[in-house]
C-alpha cells in the first residue's frame, strides 16, 4: 500500500473541511522514494490550517528535497472527525502530498511549535501504526524526531521520541539524513541494530538521543500536609562514550546563504496567516525575560536587504498574494527597514501600467504586515507607509501595567512613549488599538494589574482627540515561564491566582469607557506549565492524558485541566512541583544538559538584575553582556547598521528625536490568545 | 464600451474537489490576479474582484460544466482573444481545475444564476443493479408527484420534487468498469433549477432510497439555458472548443 487515496476519497465526503487533506499546494513537490533516498514525513501536530503556513517545516521541505539523498512529504494532525473514520476503518496516518502511509517513511519528524501539542504528537506516532514508545519501536521503524522551539525542553517528550533536534534546522537536516544513509547502508550488509543509528545521531551537532543518557532523581517525600513531593533532579549524565554531556544547539550563521522557501506552499483552502511571509532576521537581542524566543535564537541574523527585496517581488508574482509578512522576532529593528520598504512598494509600483489607477487594489494593492516589539512613532510611521486605506487594527504589546514592571522583565518602554505612539497611530487614522500584556508576572503587585486598566484608559483618551469613538482592547495571557530564560526559576501564579488578576483587572476595565478586556484562560496557562518545564517523568502524564481522549490541547474546546491535575496526581507528581514553586539557584533542570548558548551565570545574574528592577540594552547597538552565545559558537551578530533604525533629522518628529527604542507590535502575527487556533474554526 | 465578462467554463475533478466553493472562489480569484487578468473590483471600503459564480456545486462533486463570470476592467485586445485567454488562465489553475471554454459576455445581461434552467447530473456507486434503478426512475416519472422532506434553516418542509425531474436515465457499466463485476450502474438526471434547487442528493433520497449520498459518486456534466432553438449549454462542452476559437 503505497498510498492511501482510494480509501481516504470514500471517508472525506463524511467529515468536515475534506480540504484539509488533499495537499496539491502550488509549491508542493513530487517527492521521490527508493533506495538510496532518505524519506522524511515532516509532520506539524495541529490541524492543516494552522500547520501548513508554519515556515520551518517549508523550508525543511523544501531544502530536502533538493538533495538527492532525501526526500519529503507533509502531514498534519487529522482533525477528531476523520481520525475517528480512520480509526473505525484502520487507515493510518498519511502524507497529504502523496497519500503515503506514515509507517512507509524513513524519518517522522514533528516542529513543534507549543509545549500544548505533546498529546497530538503521541496521537500521530500511534496513528501511523508505531509504539508509541521509542524502547519498543522495531529497528527499521521510522525514527521519531522532534524540533522547533519547544524542543529546547524535550524532556516530557522523550519516553516518545527517538532524537530532539536543537536549533536551526537548514543544516542539520543533511547531517540527519547523511546519518541514516549510513546506517542503512550498513545494516543491508551486516547487523547493526537501531542503537548504532542512535548513537550516530548523537555524534551529529544538534541533535540530541533522550535514551542515552541517564536522569537520577532525589527520594520523593512528603510535605507537612501529608501530599506527596516528587524528588528533584539530581543527576543527568550520557550512558556511553561518545555521546555528548551537552548538546548544543545549531545555528545558521549567514541567513543569506538560505533563500528559503523558495517557492512558499499555496494551499488551496484558507489558512491561518494566509500571505505571503519573507524572513527578514532571525535572532532577537532585545533581551525581554519572558521570551524564549528570543534567548534560544541569538545572536541577530539579517537577510541581506536585496534578497529580501527579491524574495518579496518573485513570492508576490509568483503567488497571487495582495499581502506579505515581513517576519522576525522585532522586524522594526531591521537595520534597512525604511530602504527596504521604499524598494518593496516600488517594486510594486512598477508594475502599474501607465495611466491606471494607482490607488485601484487590481493595480498595486499589496499591504505589508510588520511583527514588531517596538512601541514609539518611528514604528507607526512604518505601519502608515505600509498601509494604505483600510487601517484596521494596531497592536502595541506593553506587557506589563507600570514602568517599574516593564524593567524587572526587561521591556523598556515608558508610558510616554507609549502615549506617543498611540497618538501617532491614532492620528494616522487607526481607531481601534489592541494591546498585548502578560500576567503573573515575576514581583507583580495588584497595583501593577490595576495599571494596565489606566494605562488602557489613557490611551482611550489620547485617541479621542483624534476620534470620537477611539477604543482600546486589552489582551491579557497568563505568563508561563520557559526553558532557558532568565525566568526559568520562577514558580508560575497558580491557576486561582491568574483567575484573581484577571477578575481584578475587568472590575478596574470596567470603570473606563472605550476599553474591552479579553484573556487567555488561566486553565490552558496551567497546562502548559506542566509541560514547558517539566521533567521525563510528565511522559507518563502526557500518556495518562492523551489515553483519556485529550488531544488539540490548544484548541479551547477540547483543553480539559482536570484530566491534566489528575494525571499528574496518579502518577504520584505534583503540580505545585512542577509549575508552581519557585526553583532553587542551585537548581539541575530537565534542560541543564541541553544547550541554546546561553551561559548560567549570564542567565542568573539577568534574573538577579530583574528582581532588581534593572533593564539591559540591546547587545546588538550597544556592548556584549557576554550571554554565551556568539562567543560559545564563534558565530556573531549579522546586523547592517550599529545603531538602531529610526527618524532621520529631517523627518524627525517636533520634540525631539530622542525617543528611545520601544517594544511594540504591529499587525497580529504573533501568537497570543485571542490568534489561538481557536478562531480557525473546524466546528 | 459596455461593461464586458469574460464567461469561463471550467472543469473541476480529482483531489481538488474536496474544496469548498468558498475556498475555490478565493482560488480564482488568486489566480486571475497571478495571471494579469484585468478584474473589475467593486465600489467600497473593502474592493472585491467582481466574479460570479453559478448554482453552486455540492463539495465532493466533480464537474465538467462549471462557470464564473469574471467582469473585465480593460478590454483583453492584447490576449489573443478569448482563447488565448482562456489558455493562459489554465496554465495558471492547480491540478484538477481546467479552462475548457471561454467567451466574452455582456455583463448586464442574465447572471449565470438566472440564465440556468436545467442542469444535467451523473451519479454512480449505487448499491442497486441497474434493474432496481431503472424501475425507481421509471415510477417516478410516471408519477404525479414526489414528496420530499426537507430541512432548511432548522425548519422541515415537504416539497413536492417531481416538477423539477425532467428526466431520469439508467446506464448499464460503462467503459473501462465493465471489467470489474462490483462496479455499479450510472444514473443521468435531468433537473430543473428554476425555483428551490434540488440537489443530487436529495433526489438520491426522494427517487432511489439513498440514505447515505456520500457514498455517491456525483458529477455534473452540463448547465442549461434555455433559448429560441430550445435548449442548449451556457457554452459548449470541450469537444467544441478549437472550432469555437478558430471563428
Amino acid at each position: 500500500m503505497e498510498t492511501v487515496w482510494p480509501e481516504l476519497e470514500r471517508i472525506l465526503p463524511r467529515v468536515r473541511k475534506p480540504g484539509r487533506y488533499i495537499g496539491g499546494e502550488d509549491g508542493a513537490v513530487v517527492a521521490a522514494h527508493g533506495p538510496g533516498v532518505v524519506s522524511w514525513l515532516l509532520a506539524y501536530p495541529d490541524v492543516y490550517e494552522v500547520g501548513l503556513p508554519n515556515q520551518g517545516l517549508q523550508i525543511l521541505y523544501e531544502i530536502l528535497n533538493e538533495r538527492a539523498d532525501a526526500g519529503a512529504e507533509r502531514t498534519y494532525a487529522p482533525w477528531t472527525d476523520l481520525e475517528s473514520e480512520m480509526r473505525a476503518r484502520g487507515l493510518p496516518l498519511f502524507s497529504v502530498d502523496s497519500h503515503r502511509p506514515a509507517a512507509h517513511f524513513d524519518v517522522l519528524a514533528f516542529n513543534l511549535s507549543s509545549e500544548l501539542v505533546a498529546t497530538n504528537v503521541v496521537n500521530m506516532i500511534d496513528l501511523a501504526g508505531l509504539p508509541i514508545h521509542a524502547a519498543d519501536r522495531s529497528a527499521d521503524a521510522p525514527l521519531v524526531l522532534v524540533g522547533g522551539h519547544a524542543a529546547f525542553n524535550p524532556e516530557p517528550l522523550a519516553d516518545f521520541i527517538d532524537a530532539a533536534v536543537l536549533g536551526d534546522g537548514e543544516e542539520v537536516v543533511g547531517d540527519i539524513t547523511a546519518a541514516i544513509a549510513d546506517w542503512q547502508a550498513r545494516r543491508r550488509t551486516g547487523h547493526v541494530d537501531r542503537s548504532a543509528l542512535l548513537h550516530a545521531l548523537a555524534g551529529v551537532e544538534g541533535v540530541y538521543v533522550p535514551s542515552l543518557y541517564d536522569v537520577g532523581y532525589a527520594p520523593a517525600s512528603h510535605d507537612t500536609d501529608g501530599r506527596p513531593v516528587p524528588g528533584g533532579i539530581v543527576s543527568l549524565a550520557p550512558r556511553a562514550d561518545g555521546v555528548p554531556i551537552v548538546v548544543d544547539k545549531r545555528t545558521v550563521a549567514d541567513l543569506g546563504d538560505w533563500p528559503y522557501p523558495k517557492q512558499q506552499l499555496q494551499p488551496l483552502i484558507e489558512v491561518v496567516h494566509d500571505r505571503l511571509n519573507v524572513e527578514v532576521f532571525r535572532g532577537c537581542t532585545r533581551g525581554c525575560r519572558f521570551c524564549q524566543a528570543g534567548m534560544i535564537t541569538r545572536p541577530v541574523r539579517e537577510r541581506p536587504p536585496e534578497q529580501i527585496r527579491t524574495m518579496v517581488a518573485e513570492g508576490l508574482r509568483r503567488t497571487g498574494h495582495d499581502e506579505v509578512s515581513l517576519t522576525s522576532l522585532s522586524t522594526a529593528d531591521l537595520s534597512d527597514i525604511g530602504p527596504v520598504l521604499d524598494g518593496i512598494l516600488d517594486d510594486r509600483m512598477a508594475t502599474v501600467p501607465d495611466g491606471a489607477d494607482r490607488e485601484a487594489p487590481a493595480d498595486c494593492g499589496v499591504s505589508i504586515s510588520l511583527p514588531s516589539l517596538r512601541v514609539d512613532a518611528f514604528t507607526v510611521g512604518l505601519a502608515e507607509q505600509v498601509t494604505s486605506g483600510r487601517r484596521n487594527g494596531l497592536t502595541f504589546a506593553p506587557e506589563a501595567g507600570t514602568w517599574r514592571l516593564r524593567q524587572v522583565i526587561n521591556k523598556l518602554i515608558t508610558d510616554d512613549d507609549l502615549a506617543a505612539a498611540v497618538d501617532a497611530a491614532f492620528a494616522a487614522g487607526w481607531r481601534r488599538l489592541k494591546l498585548y500584556f502578560l500576567i503573573g508576572l515575576p514581583s507583580e503587585t495588584d497595583d501593577d494589574i490595576a495599571a494596565i486598566a489606566d494605562l488602557a484608559a489613557r490611551c482611550v483618551e489620547v485617541g479621542r482627540r483624534s476620534h470620537d469613538r477611539a477604543s482600546v482592547t486589552v489582551s491579557v495571557g497568563g505568563f508561563v515561564p520557559k526553558a532557558h530564560t532568565p525566568f526559568q526559576w520562577f514558580g508560575q501564579n497558580t491557576e486561582a491566582e491568574l483567575q484573581r488578576k484577571v477578575d481584578l483587572l475587568r472590575r478596574a476595565a470596567k470603570a473606563h469607557r472605550g476599553v474591552q478586556v479579553k484573556w487567555h484562560d488561566p486553565a490552558a496557562s496551567t497546562a502548559e506549565g506542566i509541560l514547558s518545564r517539566g521533567d521525563r517523568r510528565v511522559g507518563a502524564v502526557i500518556e495518562r492524558v492523551w489515553r483519556a481522549g485529550g488531544v488539540f490541547q490548544e484548541w479551547s474546546e477540547h483543553l480539559d485541566l482536570q484530566r491534566w491535575v489528575d494525571a499528574v496526581e496518579a502518577e504520584g507528581l505534583s503540580v505545585e512541583h512542577l509549575v508552581y514553586r519557585h526553583r532553587r539557584a542551585n537548581e539541575v533542570f530537565p534542560w541543564t544538559h541541553l544547550s541554546a548558548g546561553l551561559i548560567h551565570d549570564f542567565l542568573w545574574d539577568d534574573w538577579q538584575a530583574a528582581l532588581a528592577e534593572s533593564g539591559l540594552d540591546d547587545c546588538r547597538w550597544t556592548h556584549c553582556y557576554d550571554c554565551g552565545v556568539c562567543t560559545g559558537y564563534d558565530i556573531d551578530h549579522v546586523v547592517a547598521s550599529a545603531t538602531p533604525p529610526g527618524p532621520s533629522d529631517e523627518d524627525a518628529p517636533p520634540g525631539g528625536t530622542d525617543l528611545p527604542a520601544v517594544p511594540v507590535e504591529i499587525g497580529a502575527s504573533r501568537r497570543h490568545p485571542e490568534q489561538h487556533p481557536v478562531a480557525v474554526g473546524g466546528r | 464600451m459596455s461593461a464586458v465578462a469574460l464567461r469561463l467554463r471550467y472543469e473541476i475533478v480529482g483531489k481538488v474537489r474536496f474544496v469548498g466553493s468558498r475556498d475555490l472562489s478565493r482560488i480564482w480569484e488568486r489566480t486571475l490576479r497571478r495571471v494579469g487578468v484585468p478584474v473589475a473590483y467593486s465600489q467600497g471600503f473593502t474592493p472585491r474582484p467582481r466574479l460570479s459564480f453559478g448554482l453552486a456545486l455540492p463539495t465532493c462533486a466533480a464537474s465538467s460544466a462549471e462557470y464564473v463570470d469574471v467582469r473585465l476592467s480593460e478590454s483583453l485586445d492584447s490576449w489573443g482573444g478569448t482563447a488565448g485567454i482562456g489558455t493562459v488562465i489554465d496554465d495558471a489553475l492547480p491540478d484538477g481545475l481546467a479552462v475548457h471554454a471561454a467567451a466574452l459576455v455582456d455583463a448586464s445581461g442574465p447572471s449565470l444564476q438566472e440564465s440556468v434552467t436545467a442542469v444535467t447530473w451523473e451519479m454512480t456507486d449505487f448499491e442497486q443493479s441497474s434493474e432496481q434503478l431503472s424501475a425507481a426512475a421509471a415510477s417516478t416519472l410516471t408519477a404525479d408527484e414526489l414528496l420530499l422532506e426537507r430541512e432548511r434553516k432548522g425548519s422541515t418542509t415537504v416539497d413536492d420534487i417531481r416538477p423539477a425531474i425532467i428526466d431520469i436515465a439508467v446506464d448499464a457499466p460503462v467503459d473501462d468498469a465493465v471489467d470489474d463485476p462490483a462496479s455499479s450502474p450510472r444514473v443521468i438526471a435531468d433537473v430543473a433549477s428554476v425555483g428551490r434547487s434540488l440537489r443530487p442528493a436529495e433526489l438520491a433520497r426522494a427517487v432511489f432510497g439513498v440514505d447515505d449520498a456520500a457514498n455517491l459518486r456525483i458529477h455534473r456534466v452540463a448547465q442549461w439555458t434555455d433559448g429560441v432553438h430550445g435548449r442548449s449549454e451556457l457554452l459548449p462542452p470541450p469537444d467544441r472548443i478549437r472550432s469555437l476559437s478558430a471563428c
